[in-house]
């Protein structure tokens, strides 16, 4: 497994299976918060557990959930729509090694997400969905999934 | 069916209370509503607190249009099954949401043509005939395809392939 694609439920997993259309699906996995996804794409999926921000106890869960099982499948690239699972996915990606890509939500077109401007420390390639947000510095602009 | 949202993370009962007056007055047309963790429970329609993704897809292939807050994932269906939308934007100030960029969103995609904003000036069920009457295609993939062709570019790169 090369590949790592990571997001949570609702807004940021559809937006993660659109970015992923053209991946290939042997070498890709999908890690998100919910059960049974409809994934529409042959690769392997596991469920994640959900945390934000605003608890400690659940990202902390969250950290060490994702870091076991990326420390087994040793991905060579972590990419995440976000939110707070997807940037902890690349900070546990980035400790073990892989190269990261994060893409801010196109939720968020005022500003970055706060997950999105802490992303800009462990990703390697750090982008918006939005051409007003980028700058010469980052995040870049290179498309968008509407 | 009119089909309503307020998607997977927090309650929206103002949402629910307008779908649901606009069902009483609107006896012919068939509304389901997905109401989450939210109190107002309908009385004028069909409702489910949370709906698995199987369902859901399948209810959007039968949904004439959808009313929801104005959330990325429900926009994103929307314009993946070609549905007229009305946004009703979640606000910060009615302690609807951590922060106001629902509206910002909302602000963002009113150029679309099947896209409606909900504002407080107009009359809901006056809205929802209009969103109704919304006939036209656009395309939404191209974009996104694009976008997915040069990440996977990206991705080699980095690989070093």
């Amino acid at each position: 497994m090369m590949i790592l694609a990571v997001a949570s439920g609702g807004g940021h997993f559809v937006q993660l299976k659109k970015i992923l259309f053209y991946f290939e699906s042997e070498v890709l996995t999908v890690y998100s918060t919910m059960e049974n996804p409809s994934l529409n794409l042959n690769c392997k999926y596991q469920v994640i557990p959900d945390c934000n921000i605003y608890n400690f106890y659940g990202l902390f869960r969250c950290f060490m959930s994702l870091f076991c099982k990326i420390y087994i499948l040793r991905p060579k690239v972590v990419i995440s729509t976000g939110a707070a699972p997807g940037f902890l996915a690349l900070l546990v990606g980035k400790i073990l090694g892989a190269k990261t890509i994060w893409i801010d939500s196109i939720a968020n077109s005022e500003k970055l997400s706060l997950s999105g401007r802490m992303a800009r420390f462990v990703a390697d390639k750090w982008y918006t969905q939005w051409p007003e947000l980028s700058s010469e510095n980052g995040p870049y602009y290179i498309g968008s999934v509407l | 069916m009119i089909f309503c949202t307020v998607g997977t993370q927090l309650p929206y009962n103002r949402l629910l209370k307008l779908c649901d007056e606009s069902a009483s007055i609107m006896p012919d047309y068939n509304f389901f509503m997905q109401i989450g963790e939210s109190d107002y429970i309908p009385k004028n329609s069909a409702w489910v607190r949370n709906i698995n993704e199987i369902d859901y897809h399948d209810k959007l292939k039968k949904t004439q249009l959808i009313i929801g807050h104005a959330g990325m994932g429900t926009i994103l269906s929307a314009l993946d099954y070609n549905i007229p939308i009305i946004l009703v934007p979640r606000k910060h100030a009615l302690n609807e949401h951590r922060n106001d960029h629902q509206l910002a969103t909302a602000h963002k995609f009113r150029h679309y043509s099947s896209i409606f904003v909900y504002d407080e000036s107009s009359d809901f069920t006056e809205l929802i005939f209009k969103a109704l009457s919304f006939v036209g295609e656009y395309e939404v993939d191209k974009k996104s395809k694009e976008f997915s062709q040069k990440l996977v570019l990206i991705v080699n790169e980095l690989l070093g392939n």
